[in-house]
């Protein structure tokens, strides 16, 4: 099928077994591939070292799915934002606001003699809408004031909390009605899978079509990966931007109605550390933090590292502080990985299977006038 | 040569704080013609193209596309009339595949309900995109892979290629070849001209005034944001291209 111009050095086999080396080369490209290997191993080893196999037991296994639940959402809406070249400090302070405004909401609704049901249902809108809300305050101040959003999710992240301690001081209740801790909180789907994790795994889901199949997907990568590129291409830069907080923000709404049915309240001072968790589990999977890369697989499987090393070290009565050290070095490991790739791509030392033809032939420019290039390129 | 005018550009000035980058430029573009437009750095050009474009806009002035006034709100504006630009730093998103450089803001989406939730068509993209790079002659090792993957001339490869795919009416170059080596370069020529026999309008930026005297119609010298002189190339040499732009000799 190719013509007689194949450059030398360019290995003639790569046609049949393509597929599968492309699959690979995908799979390898972003620390994605070594993150999940390493996942699987901690598994392993952690199961084969707990008495009896007990780190895979099925409570075990539930509880830390549990465990991983809010994290995760809270990471998939982080992966969106650092894709596309942003960051956002806040959503600790936003999920913690989003749901006290939800309790104080469910708590007035029941007050004010409506049913159970309807306090949940109205409150969680309450969560989702408050959330939305402090993401496109962050998208439009990060647009239209062009403060780097690093700074004004730091000044928002401030003053969330701040709104959500004055709220939270008052007379009213700082419960979740029981029935949202006996349904959401403790249910399971079919008795099996529990509903937190019912939920995360369809928000992970749902970002995994939107960030791998649409073309909303495709303009975030673009707009992380060259903005100016992105612009002259004609993608609306401004809206995309208020967009991605906003899924971020929602995804803090949402991981904050999971911790309210878990714990049946939402603590105002334990949310301080986790969007630098989160950011930490993304990049971990395999995001870049300077845009333009990253999957939600990774962030998967970045979620589930800290939380089975968590689960495992506690098992073997190993100190659990340990998690941190790891995690702490695995991050460095990640961005350093994710750096080491950049400058040899940069370099053109690619190592990939597709070696530059013998310097004499210009592989990217048209043909000389008369020479036909090749044949049609591959696929 | 007396062809119709494709574009007239009058009294386009843009200033970038206390800089004056133009100062009332006045310029037809006939239809079917490369257009040289040459001028030291800083004398406008890329202000210029900018405006052509839809990335800039002018504070004053007008453009008039077919007879008609147009304003670039931005580069899709531009982009529907037919009007495509390569820009010196060639503007590609590293991260993504070559297909989708090529079809950025303008994705094929999927067949039916899924195309209508703006579902992306990357297999129809490569395809595209792989049909399209040969019909130009442009062969890329691998399709598949992030641009960053490939070296700076298939990078500028790319770029040309995604605005040769889409120009209909005009392709505006900001040296083009400026980052390529000699042979490149040519090649890069040779495309230029083949484009201009399809009948597409081409304004070329470049610095080289031999490259200037060997493909243009005519020539445009820029001068502290105007125009300084305007040349039919066959009657011009490159003294005299060098004289307008320096403003040594009034031309």
């Amino acid at each position: 099928m190719t013509g007689p111009a194949v450059p030398v050095g360019r290995p003639t086999a790569t046609q049949a077994p393509r597929s599968v080396r492309a699959l690979l080369d995908r799979f390898l490209i972003g620390s994605n591939g070594a993150i999940f290997v390493a996942l699987v191993v901690l598994i392993v080893a952690f199961w084969l070292a707990s008495p009896n196999g007990a780190f895979l037991s099925s409570l075990n296994v539930r509880a830390m799915i549990l465990a991983a639940s809010s994290v995760l959402v809270v990471a998939v809406g982080v992966t969106f934002v650092l894709i596309a070249g942003q960051l956002d400090l806040s959503i600790g302070s936003v999920l913690v606001l989003s749901g006290v405004v939800g309790i104080k909401v469910m708590t007035s609704l029941v007050d004010a003699g409506l049913g159970d049901a309807v306090a949940i249902a109205v409150g969680c809108l309450v969560v989702l809408l408050v959330g939305l809300a402090c993401g496109v305050v962050n998208g439009l101040i990060t647009v239209r004031l062009r403060i780097p959003s690093f700074i004004v999710t730091l000044g928002t992240l401030s003053i969330a909390l701040g709104i959500a301690q004055l709220i939270s001081v008052g007379p009213l209740s700082q419960q979740v009605p029981g029935a949202m801790n006996d349904t959401i909180g403790r249910g399971a789907l079919l008795g099996i899978v529990p509903w937190p994790a019912v939920i995360a795994i369809s928000v992970a889901f749902v970002g995994w079509v939107v960030l791998s199949q649409t073309t909303l997907g495709l303009a975030c990568y673009a707009v992380g990966s060259n903005r100016e590129a992105a612009r002259r291409a004609g993608l609306p830069i401004g809206r995309l931007m208020i967009l991605v907080f906003a899924i971020v923000g929602v995804c803090a709404g949402i991981a904050a109605i999971i911790d309210m049915s878990r714990f049946t309240t939402v603590s105002v001072a334990g949310y301080t550390n986790t969007a630098l968790a989160a950011i930490a589990a993304v990049i971990i999977g395999g995001t870049s933090l300077f845009g333009g890369r990253g999957t939600i697989t990774g962030t998967v499987v970045g979620t589930s590292i800290p939380v089975v090393l968590l689960s495992g070290l506690v098992i073997l009565r190993v100190d659990p502080f340990w998690q941190n050290i790891v995690i702490g070095t695995m991050l460095i490991v990640a961005v350093a990985f994710d750096q080491l790739q950049r400058e040899r791509i940069s370099r053109g030392l690619t190592g990939g299977p597709a070696p530059e033809p013998t310097p004499p032939t210009d592989p990217g420019i048209p043909g000389e006038s008369s020479a036909p290039a090749g044949g049609p390129g591959p696929d | 040569m007396h062809e119709a005018t494709l574009l007239t550009a009058t009294g386009l000035r843009k200033a970038f704080g206390h800089v004056q980058a133009l100062r009332g430029v006045d310029l037809r573009i006939h239809e079917g013609e490369i257009l040289g437009l040459i001028g030291d750095n800083g004398a406008g050009k890329s202000t210029l193209i900018g405006c052509l474009s839809g990335v800039i806009r002018p504070d004053t002035g007008s453009i008039i596309v077919d007879g008609q006034d147009v304003t670039f709100e931005g580069p899709h504006d531009a982009r529907a009339h037919g009007i495509e630009t390569v820009y010196q730093d060639l503007a590609l998103a590293p991260d993504l595949e070559p297909a989708i450089n090529l079809y950025l803001g303008r994705e094929i989406v999927r067949p039916g309900i899924l195309g209508r939730l703006r579902f992306a068509d990357r297999g129809a993209m490569r395809r595209e995109a792989a049909t399209r790079l040969t019909q130009l002659g442009i062969d890329l090792p691998r399709l598949d892979r992030p641009v960053s993957y490939l070296s700076g001339g298939q990078r500028q490869a790319v770029a040309i290629a995604r605005a040769l795919i889409w120009a209909r009416r005009l392709l505006l170059l900001d040296e083009p070849t400026a980052a390529l080596g000699v042979r490149q370069s040519r090649m890069v020529h040779d495309v230029i001209r083949r484009v201009r026999d399809q009948g597409v309008t081409v304004v070329l930026i470049s610095h080289n005034m031999a490259d200037v005297l060997a493909l243009t119609d005519r020539v445009v010298a820029m001068r502290l944001g105007s125009v300084a002189a305007t040349f039919h190339t066959a009657e011009a040499t490159a003294d005299d291209l060098v004289a307008a732009i320096t403003g040594s000799r009034a031309a």
